[in-house]
């Protein structure tokens, strides 16, 4: 029994996932479909693009709560940039964008935005939790200032191909979600940029003794979370077809837990992407059966919280010491 | 050389990303062109009320008043016009009238024929009961849901603006008029008591 408790630990998340599946296969006849497979990879992957960054930043013992609202904001941008363009009158010229302008925009808007989360973290000293709370509000705001309270919509089907389309067999925003994954996966374990991520969340001091630059990890751990928080923002843009002012609120928290229910650890330096893209899965699987089983939504909130409480019970008994 | 070779392979980069990226061209072309697709709600509205109004089809109000209090439901199913799933139905309704009472909202009206009551609005004059009981506009067609939306909000003004005033001036307690509105009808909570006309035409008979 004892052989089998590091195994047990080290795939509680896919023992959970699979146990998780089986109940509800049973429970519901329509859960186990190819099309609500579909449904399920379709929905969760804006969460698992956030995740993924958001995994990044814990790892480095930080933690991102600006990722909903860059969310937002990056999708408005491409919305924007695509509908109406960029005006300046005083020289009589009218800057438009094609579909591929507009997503490359979004994307350096959310890298910019991180970019500054990563500076005011590092530079200034500012706590993460304070630095990203305070992005959170900036960047919901210059969203409003930027939409005018209002949806942008009719985005043409080029750019709703994103969000909707099928390449090959498989939707759109999961070929994203994969290419996300994949090259982080890479990033994180076959680098040296994703060993000095984990060094600084494992040890900050020792790291920097080692002679890990650690401000400049860091504020490129921040940007590629805004970069990925943007990838989600253009999908469900896309998906929607409209860049919705309020998007994106919560999504913070769905991200932190699936990474917390992939099993990365909250003090840093401990966890996988493909953890955090099982938690995500795990939720997702989780919204997906109590819709199914027609469970009530206050009910689904709760539930979802204890998942998360048990997660890191589970944790912390796995890792006493940390 | 190496170097060299690495800069320009992401200035190239960087060139082709640009070139197919944006497109640079003159506002005032673009003004130009915007102003010949692009939806005006102020014409449409105005073109409607314009227009349209006289001709458009409407129900007979006490008939209606009638068909409602028997089976409200059926009757707006077959008769009326909704938006989504809602339980609102919209229905463009006419009658003869004397006026009862004059409110700050409403002038409240007796129905020729009958003592049936129904409030017509002169203020607070908000909603979509018009767009959706003349069936002119159909959400399906606009790209734009604030174009959509614009369409009330300019109707709207206009009967503020144009119907009621003139109306509002010159209406006493006695008058009989010619009215000719729009109405919603909820299926699930509805009292004909509650019933208030959005104005398109209000005409006092000398």
């Amino acid at each position: 029994m004892a052989n089998i408790k590091p195994y047990l630990v080290k795939f509680q998340s896919i023992i959970v996932l699979l146990i998780l599946s089986m109940v509800l296969t049973i429970l519901s006849d329509k859960f186990f479909t190819l099309e609500n497979g579909w449904n399920i990879a379709r929905q969760i992957s804006i969460n698992v693009c956030i995740s993924v960054g958001m995994t990044l930043v814990i790892l480095t013992k930080g933690i991102d709560l600006s990722v909903g609202s860059l969310l937002a904001f990056s999708g408005a941008i491409a919305a924007g940039l695509l509908k109406f363009g960029l005006e300046f009158p005083v020289s009589n010229t009218f800057i438009g964008f094609t579909v591929f302008g507009a997503i490359i925009a979004a994307l350096m808007v959310g890298g910019v935005f991180g970019v500054f989360n990563g500076l005011m973290i590092t530079k200034f000293k500012v706590p993460p939790f304070v630095a990203t709370l305070a992005m959170l509000t900036i960047a919901r705001g210059a969203t409003m200032l930027w939409t005018g309270g209002f949806p942008i919509t009719g985005l043409g089907n080029n750019f709703a191909f994103i969000g909707t389309g099928w390449f090959l067999g498989m939707p759109m925003p999961v070929w994203i979600t994969l290419v996300v994954v994949v090259f982080t996966i890479v990033l994180t374990k076959k680098t040296k940029f994703g060993r000095h991520i984990y060094a600084i969340g494992g040890n900050e001091s020792a790291a920097r003794l080692s002679g890990i630059n650690i401000n400049k990890i860091k504020i490129w751990v921040y940007a590629i979370a805004g970069t990925l928080a943007a990838v989600g923002g253009v999908i469900l843009t896309s998906r929607l077809d409209s860049a919705q002012p309020n998007a994106g609120m919560g999504y913070e928290l769905d991200s932190i837990a699936a990474v917390v229910i992939g099993g990365t650890s909250l003090s840093g330096g401990r966890g996988s992407i493909v953890g955090t893209v099982q938690g995500a899965l795990i939720i997702g699987v989780l919204n997906s059966g109590l819709v199914l089983l027609n469970v009530s939504p206050f009910w689904q909130q709760i539930i979802k919280g204890l998942v998360i409480l048990i997660a890191v019970i589970m944790d912390r008994l796995n890792n006493p010491n940390n | 050389m190496k170097k060299l070779i690495k800069y320009l392979a992401i200035v190239l980069f960087i060139a082709i990303s640009l070139y197919n990226s944006i497109y640079i061209k003159d506002l005032d072309e673009i003004k130009a062109e915007k102003s010949k697709t692009s939806f005006n709600s102020k014409v449409f509205a105005s073109e409607f009320i314009e227009n349209k109004v006289s001709d458009l089809k409407a129900i007979e109000a006490l008939g209606f008043l009638n068909e409602i209090s028997k089976n409200v439901k059926s009757y707006s199913e077959t008769h009326g016009n909704k938006l989504g799933i809602s339980n609102d139905y919209y229905f463009i309704i006419y009658g003869n009238a004397t006026v009862l009472t004059i409110e700050d909202e409403d002038v409240v009206v007796a129905l020729a024929k009958s003592q049936q009551k129904l409030k017509i609005a002169i203020d607070f004059i908000f909603g979509n009961a018009i767009r959706e009981g003349a069936k002119m506009a159909n959400i399906g067609d606009y790209q734009n849901t604030m174009d959509y939306n614009n369409i009330s909000v300019e109707i709207n003004n206009l009967v503020r603006e144009n119907i009621v005033p003139p109306f509002r001036r010159s209406v006493k307690i006695g008058d009989s008029i010619y009215f000719k509105g729009a109405v919603r009808v909820n299926v699930l909570k509805q009292k004909n008591d509650t019933l208030r006309v959005i104005p398109l035409q209000l005409n006092i008979k000398s």
